[in-house]
């Protein structure tokens, strides 16, 4: 009989795409917060892309499912030992306080208290839907997704992607039509004072890089059966990891953002970089979210 | 309330595999799933080798992984301590088959028994095909056991999960387990852990016993004792 891993790469889908959303969101939030009027587009086309992003992640999701018609009843049949069930309802609260937030901007109604206040719950809901990615593989107790690591990287990860994807949009759009002086004023503007995403960007991939790096180390020393899902998930996928992962995803991006930082520590990365790096960091978090969830999978036979 | 699990005489064991095709008989199980199962292994070299069959099925365990990560609460422990599936929650999100150390819980990715709906026959004219078979049978499958749908789907559905129920139709009348019964070698031995005068606790007693993967923490109920 041929084996199927249980969960095929809709999953993988859902906790990218969903992760790609909510570190859209924190990060709309985040330059809310920083400047609501320099940043008005960029924060606005955030509050846009994060629930259509969770929503398409989510839409993977059901189609996963065997029976997704009962979807639902993850709500009335709660089970409150089960991380999914408490998943079901983070989604549900993020999708609802994110579309009201994206109409919020819509309508460009940003400043009275109701904004304040979807604005301060959204935010926390984006917190635990970014956490629950991880912490729903890590309850699960396969030795791959077992301990807290899991949960951390995925939650890094999904802010270093919301980064990217901003940044992204930053240099693809809205840049179009604003002068090169224009926009060295906006990146002196922002010393001290102002935005700088080539630094969150420099920081965030260096501290996925820790956490990769310190989750490689503590799973080789994590006994025979953590250390051989380890083994396996190199042999099996070694080359996409050191490739995609690590080069392209972490280390070129932390060395390029240093590089520009070093160059000119106000200004942010010239939009190629910017353009280059964060394709890297996409594609590298895409890989590292596909490559964790398949050789979780992996199964081994059971020793007597 | 009880604690009702199985003890495993391995020394008894013959490796017939006979615990697997009963299991099947008895729950109308499809061809691709085995609620019970068994693990092989084949160590040493001519002429030292040792070969062992050890017999598996659901550990019924008493912090069952698969009860905790349900999202419907359709993986269920009973009150006689059995883990049970109800059908009719389950959502098929695959995951208890995930949290389940023993890898004892299969998904129906297609309706089962899809063997018995196929017109193909092994010799075109001049054999019956699976779909004949069973139409001449008057039963989904030829070897459908009615009993089975007294407390879980007769046939399990698409796009669900299925598992060992430990017979839990028999227990309620009183009977043992199939796979129990129909041991040749009188291996399997059922009861309940919490009456300190059950033939389980009383062979857990007598012999050293091991679980399988311990460390999970479940608190598996399958307990093997003596050796293959
Ligand atoms: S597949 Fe069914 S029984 Fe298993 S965890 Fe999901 S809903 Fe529960």
């Amino acid at each position: 009989m041929e084996w199927h891993a249980p969960w095929d790469i809709r999953v993988t889908l859902d906790l990218f795409l969903g992760g790609l959303g909510i570190g859209l969101f924190l990060l709309s939030v985040l330059l809310t917060a920083y400047g609501k009027n320099r940043y008005r587009k960029l924060a606005a086309i955030g509050a846009y892309l994060a629930p259509v992003l969770v929503g398409v992640g989510v839409l993977f999701l059901l189609s996963e499912l065997g029976r997704p018609e009962r979807f639902l009843s993850t709500l009335y049949n709660f089970n409150i030992q089960s991380v999914t069930s408490w998943g079901g309802i983070f989604q549900v609260a993020f999708m609802v306080l994110s579309l009201i937030y994206a109409w919020l901007y819509f309508k460009n109604n940003t400043s009275g208290s109701f904004f304040r206040v979807v604005w301060g719950f959204g935010t926390i809901f984006a917190i635990f839907v970014g956490v629950y990615h991880g912490l729903l593989l890590a309850s699960l107790g396969r030795p791959l997704w077992i301990g807290g690591m899991v949960t951390a990287l995925f939650f890094v990860s999904s802010l270093l992607g919301g980064t990217a994807l901003i940044l992204l949009i930053k240099e693809l759009g809205m840049s179009w039509g604003v002068s090169q002086k224009m926009a060295k004023e906006v990146a002196s503007a922002s010393d001290g004072k102002g935005f700088n995403f080539t630094v969150l960007f420099c920081i965030l991939t260096t501290l996925q890089l820790i956490l990769v790096l310190s989750w490689q180390v503590s799973l080789s020393r994590g006994g025979l059966e953590t250390a051989a899902t380890a083994n396996n998930m190199m042999d099996q996928f070694g080359g996409l990891w050191i490739g995609f992962v690590l080069l392209a995803g972490l280390i070129i991006p932390i060395l390029g953002s240093l590089y520009s930082l070093i160059k000119d520590r106000t200004s942010e990365m010239s939009k190629g970089m910017a353009v280059v790096l964060s394709s890297l960091v996409i594609v590298g978090g895409f890989t590292f979210k596909y490559i964790v969830i398949a050789a979780g999978q992996i199964k081994f036979p059971i020793p007597f | 309330m009880a604690r009702y699990g199985m003890v495993i005489d391995l020394h008894k064991c013959v490796g017939c595999g006979a615990c697997g095709i009963t299991c099947k008989n008895e729950n109308n199980v499809d061809r691709d799933i085995f609620w019970a199962h068994h693990l092989k292994d084949t160590t040493g070299v001519f002429p030292n080798v040792k070969y062992e069959f050890v017999p598996t099925l659901c550990n019924h365990c008493d912090d069952a992984a698969c009860v905790k990560s349900c999202p419907t609460k359709a993986m269920h422990k009973d009150d006689k301590g059995l883990t049970l599936h109800d059908p009719k929650k389950c959502i098929g999100c695959k995951s208890c088959m995930q949290a389940c150390p023993y890898e004892v819980i299969s998904f129906n990715y297609n309706a089962p028994h899809a063997f018995w709906r196929d017109l193909a026959s092994v010799i075109d004219k001049g054999t019956a095909s699976g779909q004949e078979t069973a139409q001449e049978v008057g039963a989904p499958i030829p070897y459908y056991n009615p009993d089975r749908a007294a407390t879980y789907e007769g046939i399990r559905s698409k796009g669900i999960v299925e598992k060992c129920t430990l017979c839990d139709h028999r227990l309620a009348k009183g009977e043992q387990p199939y796979c129990v019964d129909s041991c040749p070698a009188g291996a399997r031995t059922v009861g309940d852990f919490d009456d300190s005068a059950s033939e389980v606790n009383k062979l857990i007693a007598q012999y050293c016993s091991r679980q399988l993967k311990p460390h999970a923490g479940t608190k598996p109920k399958v307990f093997y004792i003596r050796s293959f």
